[in-house]
């Protein structure tokens, strides 16, 4: 996974962090499947400095896009990338 | 925070305080160890945050040790204040079953902050406990969020719900009681601190709920809601960190501490670091692990005995200072406090310079 790596510039990769359980999962979509607004609000963030933690237990994403990282807590995640984590969650792993 | 005991009060007064004063001068004189920049600046933080206009404590009737609980319905929501109660204070079981256990395991974990620490409620003030259950949409999470426990219905994959484990509840009220004590920084070895705090505590409810002895106790965090996807019997395990699920990463000792940018700086990771601490101080004790090792810490948040950005070893420190105030430098809980911290690699013996001062 690291910045690079094969295949990165065509999969945005996306972990979840954090949470009661403290449990690291990731997921993998084509950039091509994404949907504008989705690929539009990922991009705005990208190399962005992550903002502090929101709270206790909180869940922590981190996308990586075309070799960048944004890393965002739960309760900053724009409405525009719900759709996106709700295609994503039955891929976890 | 190198020698704890370059507080105002000079060593050998505090020496003899500890050896020869009341209950109450010991706990002024462990007071004072607290006295620097850092302590200051929790209070300012403190200060701070009761000046927000947070929903603030509905008064308790009958005074201190009365819980108040609100249970509301999030309705599968994440992006808004539930305001459907399903139970509140006093009221018979409702429909919901969630519902009935957040109230119950508030119950529970109320009663044991105030029958075993006298705290009245998260902010020993009487504040209500709020919860709202279904938040979110098969939400795999429980959080305190400042003001209200919350608490998803899970995927039902990889959890089943949060509310049935009264440590998981007891672990979301003590990141309230951290908030409003030490407030430690939730990334790095401060985040996990805190959140080991709230492991602590959530397994000491549990215990005195069941009446285990440290023995006799499982010392584990989430046990009963994992679903299917997870191979495993808890979420993490005090007594052997990394054992409790196929991929449970926990390091019990500083060697494997684990550095990434995950996770706030893994605060859930190498949380099992001074989780096993506590289980070797409370099992090398005996007996109810919540009457002194669950004391020991406490005092080390109640005192406000370490700043919010304090790392493993200046907890470890004010632990031992705590457990000597409070039985003696020679008593069998410090030598336990001691000896666990050394057993996970947090304090050297260079790094105890109270120890032998303590000890006289």
């Amino acid at each position: 996974m690291s910045e690079g790596a094969a295949g990165a510039e065509d999969n945005l990769e996306v972990e979840r962090s954090g949470g009661f359980g403290g449990l690291t999962v990731r997921a993998s979509v084509p950039v091509a499947e994404l949907e504008s607004p989705e690929r539009a609000a990922i991009e705005q963030r990208l190399g962005r400095a992550p903002s502090a933690p929101s709270g206790p237990d909180r869940f922590v994403y981190r996308f990586r896009m075309h070799g960048r990282e944004a890393v965002v807590q739960e309760d900053l995640l724009p409405a525009e990338l719900q759709p996106l984590l709700d295609r994503l969650s039955d891929s976890w792993s | 925070m190198h020698g704890c005991m370059c507080s105002i009060v000079p060593p050998h007064v505090f020496e003899r305080i500890l050896r020869t004063g009341t209950p109450e001068e010991r706990e002024a004189a462990i007071g004072t160890l607290s006295v620097d920049h850092s302590i200051r600046l929790t209070r300012a933080q403190n200060a701070a945050l009761a000046a927000q206009p947070l929903r603030r404590a509905v008064a308790a009737p009958g005074g201190r040790g009365v819980v108040h609980r609100t249970i509301y319905d999030a309705q599968n929501r994440s992006d808004q204040q539930a305001t459907v109660v399903l139970r509140d204070e006093g009221q018979p079981e409702c429909a919901d079953e969630s519902a009935n256990q957040a109230y119950d395991s508030l119950g529970d974990t109320y009663r044991f902050y105030w029958d075993v620490l006298t705290r009245d409620s998260i902010d020993d003030a009487g504040m209500s406990l709020l919860g709202e259950v279904h938040f979110g949409r098969r939400y795999d999470n429980a959080f305190w969020d400042g003001r209200r426990m919350m608490f998803g219905d899970g995927s039902g994959t990889m959890f089943t719900g949060f509310t049935s484990a009264v440590e998981v509840v007891g672990h979301e009220l003590t990141h309230g009681v951290t908030q409003n004590t030490i407030n430690l920084l939730y990334t790095g070895q401060s985040g996990a601190l805190n959140e080991s705090i709230s492991d602590v505590f959530g397994c000491l409810v549990k215990q005195y709920k069941l009446g285990q002895t440290a023995d006799q106790a499982t010392w584990l965090i989430g046990e009963g809601i994992l679903g299917p996807a997870m191979h495993g019997v808890a979420l993490r395990s005090m007594k052997a960190p990394g054992t409790a699920y196929d991929g449970d990463d926990q390091p019990a000792t500083m060697s494997g501490f684990v550095n990434t940018t995950s996770d706030n700086g893994g605060v859930h990771t190498n949380s099992g670091i001074p989780n096993h601490a506590f289980y070797l101080a409370a099992t090398a004790i005996g007996g109810n692990a919540w009457e002194r090792a669950g004391r020991i810490w406490y005092q080390v948040m109640t005192l406000r005995a370490v700043p919010p950005d304090a790392q493993f070893h200046t907890f470890a420190q004010a632990t031992l200072i705590a457990a000597s105030a409070l039985y003696g430098p020679a008593s069998v809980e410090a030598k336990a406090v001691a000896d666990a911290w050394g057993q996970v690699g947090v304090l050297t013996a260079s790094q105890m310079p109270t120890a032998a001062s303590l000890a006289s």
